[in-house]
């Protein structure tokens, strides 16, 4: 579910991928946007490029750890340069 | 509840029956392709659901049937009568095997020869008329050239991209998978490229990543650079992903099963990680001695001693060096892999100063060294054991989804193994055997390299001591397809389904509103009503009790009121019970084209099949006690009624024979006629027939009307067949059939003309859940009648009976009816009792075409009963029509006067 | 919340089987016997999480049914799995081509049905 208000976008449970039209347009119409992915157990790939390519500021990762892991991987790095975990 | 097995066994016997109506019409128009088509449909629909159970044969037999029909279905073989007499076969066999599994949960085991039989047939239908059109399988190509996707060949791009991938990845990171791999753990590369329409395919791609196991590295990236984010289309899918993880490469493979060509996989070898060495060149160090100390302590195989040698030059080596990297990696390789020495010459290759940097950009420097490959006895074992292993997996016979990546994995193992063998021969085998099993769907190929193989690898391991003029890398399995995206579904192609399905929206066609509801549900119904019915009229007998016993009349009229109330909704209840009940009788109908067709072949007549009111409904009892007699009656039709084309040109009557059974409602009863235009039956001959066997008199030879003498046929013991035939058999006559019907109140009627037909009515009543019947008295004892049967009730004076032809007669609205006291029927020997003004309450019945008078001590009321057949003890019983339970708790026997009349007689 | 899935088969046996694994599994099922009727209840307004198609059916296939429901405006991304049997791969391509997100072999068990289902239904 993706609830839009006036600077942060929440994300909990699905981020469906209905949701990566509002989603772009919000992020469009609030360049300084913060993202909120403290609930979110997963988000469609419609909506990680929408994320990916606005390169928006988050301030909370899901809590699943795995998939902290891969949107870290996907989110924080604005490049294409290669992230490896520690082993 | 009902079963699955249930529901499957309904749905079977419906698709059957669908079967052979699509059967039988094509017998009129073989080419319909739209017949074919939905054969075709019916038989695969009926062999998928056959697989949900363990009936083996059942679904070999339609797997036989569906290939067959699949081939019709695509012009490959027409058509045929033959064809259709080997369906049909298969469908009676089917039926057969279904009704074992309704009665006994599965089939008999002798079955299994029976359906190897069919098979055979199916199968030999299938292939002996489409030689000309069989399309042969392509002539397996072998290509000594680079194949295009070879697994085995290791320089292809996709391997390029994974060492472009490993190269990013720091030394030490490296090192640890090569402990993983050493250590025996599978990595295996993954790129992920999704095509950018997958989202409306129902795709996520990041959903399918995050489903794998956690990767040891991953990348998500765009694959072209993001646009502008005003310019961004996020539903055009942009991902790729990339991630090492550590699972074997089939699982990978049947993860990615449907989008094998957007994923590149690759199981990581030892010598993927190596290279290239990373670090600043630095020179100045003299490395010409350790050099040879190390390649003579390596070619001695001491092992010990070139580590010393190594870790020694490693301290005087700046640690972000090249030569530093090579050094820590030779530590490390001889340590964990001692026996790599292949690897171990590479490296120390690598350290040597002729060694240049373009050198090992890409590739590792394996051409320049010169080296031998000692066998020693463990790396013997372990090739071993490799081809043992090789050996099982080859001879797994099941087939799972992934089963071409298994073979692709056994494959590029294999291909390794051989590689470091110095064996390309081997290699250059495997590939094609390889590439026969892919194409053929059977590790048969693989099965017989490996085969050859074991026979030869006493030799191999004799020959392979000389020494190997180069390094082959151990291979790896790239199992990439070429990279096919297609960008077709285009938006132009959803507009267009736009316009054709658009308008969908208005005509909401109905849903059928149909519940299939099983038989003993409805009949639990139909008990539970009856039993209503009975208490309900017990209310009458309280009402009176209290009345009468109690004296309490404003109770009484009370309860009266209220058993109105309740006798009202009970009958709408059993009138809706009973509309549940109805079923078309083209339930029995439907079997009478595949019957007259059969017949007709078997006779070889030619006989054109009508049907008509085919959706009249009749009460399921009813319906069921048609089949048998309906059946009987159409063979008889079919085999004394209509002539042989022959027959029918000499009388000038059209070659082909007509055939109609009609089915229609007249007012409550159902009425069934059976109508051929065959050569009808001469009453003479009946009369004569019934006079030699001794069915009537002289008298009656005479006088019996020509409508008259051709009912004779109902009588029991007449066949008017000339010859025996297998069609209608001996035996069971008209009688049987007269009979069959009467039991359900039903009367048959026979009218033909010579030379023009024949033509059988049946009339039946439309239920016969409820009966009314009409309670008697007789000799102290209460007795029920069908109301069917009764035409009215008179009081007879004594006086106005006569004697003729010694009984008792009575004259009726000028009729003249015999009586017959019910205490005589019965055998009791009290004479009916006659009333204060010396009456016999006599009840005027129908039995046949007469009319009889039945004289019983007195009438009382009519109830509806719920007719139970007499069981038990009682079953044989004759005269009795069955046993009811009356309001007040009491058994009402319930008489059946046609039985009871001709047994008295 | 449970997911709605929709079952579309000619096949009472089929859909029972189905509808069965699915329902013990915790699924909402909806069923339709061909495509024509599956096409209205979408048509209605009902919006499944999946759909499980047949391909051959009377009235109208579901290669067609795949194309037409893929027209639909809500049903633009929904996972759509093919039930097949093993000989038609062309099927199974040819599905895919139309905007099917995978397939199922019949005979479908239990495991593999969820296993599938898990796989392209998110939070199923």
């Amino acid at each position: 579910m993706l609830e839009l208000t006036n600077n942060t976008a929440i994300v909990t449970d699905v981020l469906a991928v209905e949701d990566a039209e509002p989603l772009l347009v919000w992020l469009q119409q609030h360049p300084h946007g913060k993202v909120d992915l403290s609930g979110c157990t997963h988000l469609h790939s419609a909506t990680l490029q929408v994320l990916m390519a606005a390169q928006p500021t988050f301030i909370a990762w899901p809590p699943a750890a795995d998939l902290a892991a891969w949107l870290q991987v996907a989110l924080k790095v604005n490049t294409n340069v290669a992230v490896s975990n520690p082993f | 509840m009902i079963s699955l097995l249930q529901q499957f066994l309904t749905e079977a016997r419906e698709i059957l029956e669908a079967v052979g109506d699509q059967l039988i019409g094509l017998e009129t128009a073989p080419h319909d392709a739209a017949r074919i088509n939905e054969l075709f449909r019916l038989v695969h629909t009926l062999k998928g659901n056959s697989g949900l159970f363990d009936f083996p044969d059942l679904t070999k037999v339609l797997h036989s049937a569906e290939d067959l029909m699949d081939a019709v279905r695509n012009e490959q073989i027409t058509y045929t009568q033959t064809l259709a007499d080997h369906l049909l076969a298969a469908a009676d066999f089917i039926s057969i095997l279904l009704d074992e599994i309704q009665t006994q949960g599965c089939y008999t085991a002798e079955r299994a020869t029976e359906a190897q039989t069919l098979i055979t047939a199916l199968r030999t239908l299938r292939h002996s008329s489409d030689v000309h059109s069989e399309t042969t399988p392509p002539p397996i190509e072998i290509q000594s050239g680079a194949p295009a996707n070879s697994l085995l060949s290791r320089n292809t791009p996709t391997h390029q991209s994974l060492l472009k991938t490993l190269a990013i990845l720091p030394e030490s990171e490296r090192m640890t998978y090569y402990r993983q791999l050493a250590a025996g753990m599978t990595n295996c590369w993954v790129r992920y490229q999704p095509e950018e329409e997958c989202f409306y395919k129902g795709e996520d791609p990041f959903f399918l990543i995050t489903q794998l196991p956690t990767p040891s590295w991953r990348r998500v990236s765009s694959r072209e650079s993001w646009p502008a984010l005003f310019e961004l289309d996020a539903y055009r899918c942009n991902l790729e992903f990339e991630l090492i993880v550590t699972a074997p490469i089939d699982e990978l493979f049947e993860h990615f099963r449907y989008i094998p060509e957007q994923v590149i996989i690759e199981q990581i070898v030892l010598n993927d990680l190596i290279w290239p060495l990373v670090g600043i060149e630095k020179a100045g160090i003299a490395l010409d001695d350790f050099i040879r100390t190390a390649q003579t302590r390596l070619a001695t195989n001491d092992l010990t001693g070139l580590r010393h040698a190594v870790r020694t030059l490693l301290e005087l080596t700046a640690p972000e060096s090249r030569i530093a990297s090579a050094l820590r990696w030779l530590l490390l390789t001889t340590e964990i892999t001692p026996l790599a020495h292949t690897i171990h010459h590479a490296l120390l290759a690598s350290i040597a100063p002729s060694y240049t940097l373009s050198d090992q950009n890409a590739t590792p420097p394996a051409a320049a060294i010169n080296t031998t490959a000692a066998l020693d006895p463990l790396c013997f074992a372990v090739q071993q054991d490799i081809l043992t292993a090789a050996r099982t997996i080859a001879e797994l016979t099941d087939t799972p989804p992934h089963w071409a990546g298994r073979m692709h994995a056994l494959a590029s193992g294999l291909a390794g193994l051989f590689t470091s063998l110095d064996q390309p021969t081997a290699v250059e085998t495997l590939k094609i055997a390889l590439e026969q099993s892919l194409m053929t769907g059977t590790a048969t190929p693989m099965q017989a390299w490996l085969a050859a193989q074991s026979t030869s690898i006493q030799v191999l391991t004799e020959t392979i001591t000389a020494p190997a003029p180069q390094i082959s890398p151990i291979s790896n399995g790239t199992h990439s397809l070429p990279a096919a995206r297609n960008g077709q579904h285009s938006s132009a192609v959803a507009a267009d389904d736009d316009a054709k399905f658009g308008r969908r929206a208005e005509d909401n066609l109905p849903a059928p509103r149909t519940l299939k509801v099983d038989q003993g549900k409805v009949d639990r119904l139909m008990n539970l009503i009856g039993e209503m019915v009975v208490a309900k009229n017990a209310l009458p007998y309280l009402a009176g009790r209290a009345e009468n016993l109690f004296g309490v009349r404003e109770l009484a009229r009370e309860i009266k009121a209220q058993y109105a109330v309740i006798n009202r909704i009970a009958e709408d209840m059993q009138d809706a019970i009973m509309q549940v009940r109805m079923m078309p009788v083209s339930f029995v109908l439907q079997r009478f084209p595949r019957l007259v067709r059969d017949l007709a072949r078997k006779l070889n007549k030619d006989v054109q099949l009508t049907m008509e009111g085919e959706d009249t409904e009749a009460d399921k009892n009813i319906i069921e006690a048609l089949a048998d007699p309906l059946v009987h009656c159409v063979r008889n039709s079919l085999d004394h009624g209509l002539e042989t084309s022959e027959q029918r040109r000499a009388v000038g009557k059209s070659t082909t024979g007509h055939l109609i059974i009609r089915a229609t409602t007249v007012s409550d009863r159902v009425v069934i006629e059976i109508i051929d235009d065959g050569r009808g039956i001469d009453a003479q001959v009946i009369r004569h027939k019934a006079y030699e066997r001794g069915l009537i008199d002289e008298v009656q030879l005479e006088r019996l009307t020509d409508h008259e003498a051709i009912n004779l046929v109902f009588l029991p013991g007449f066949s008017t067949a000339e010859q025996i035939t297998d069609v209608s058999g001996r035996g069971v006559g008209m009688d049987v059939v007269r009979t069959a019907i009467a039991k359900v109140n039903g009367h048959i009627e026979l009218t033909s003309e010579r030379g023009k037909g024949t033509r059988l009515k049946l009339s039946l009543p439309l239920s016969m859940a409820v009966t009314n019947v009409m309670i008697v008295r007789a000799h102290e004892r209460r007795f029920g009648i069908p109301m069917d049967a009764v035409v009215e009730t008179v009081r007879v004076p004594r006086n106005s009976i006569s004697i003729v032809k010694h009984r008792q007669t009575v004259v009726l609205r000028g009729r003249l009816v015999p009586l017959v006291a019910l205490n005589n029927l019965l055998g009791l020997s009290e004479p009916p009792h006659a009333n204060d003004d010396d009456a016999y309450a006599t009840l005027v019945v129908r039995i046949g075409n007469e009319h009889l008078g039945i004289l019983v001590d007195d009438f009382r009321e009519t109830v509806d009963i719920i007719l139970k057949p007499l069981n038990g003890i009682l079953a044989p019983l004759k005269g009795y029509a069955g046993s009811a339970l009356l309001g007040d708790g009491s058994v009402l026997l319930v008489l059946d006067l046609q039985e009871l009349v001709s047994c008295s007689n | 919340m449970s997911k709605n899935i929709f079952v579309v088969d000619d096949s009472a046996t089929m859909v029972m089987s189905l509808k069965t694994s699915l329902e013990l599994a915790g699924f909402k099922v909806e069923t339709a016997n061909d495509g024509v009727q599956a096409l209205n209840k979408l048509n209605g307004g009902f919006k499944p999480d999946l759909i499980l198609t047949d391909i051959n059916m009377p009235n109208m296939g579901g290669l067609d049914f795949i194309r037409a429901a893929r027209a639909l405006p809500g049903l633009r991304f929904i996972p759509i799995l093919v039930l097949t049997t093993e000989s038609q791969q062309n099927k199974r391509d040819e599905a895919k081509k139309l905007g099917a997100t995978g397939w199922l072999v019949k005979p479908v068990s239990g495991v593999d049905l969820l296993k599938v289902i898990k796989q392209v239904v998110p939070g199923a």
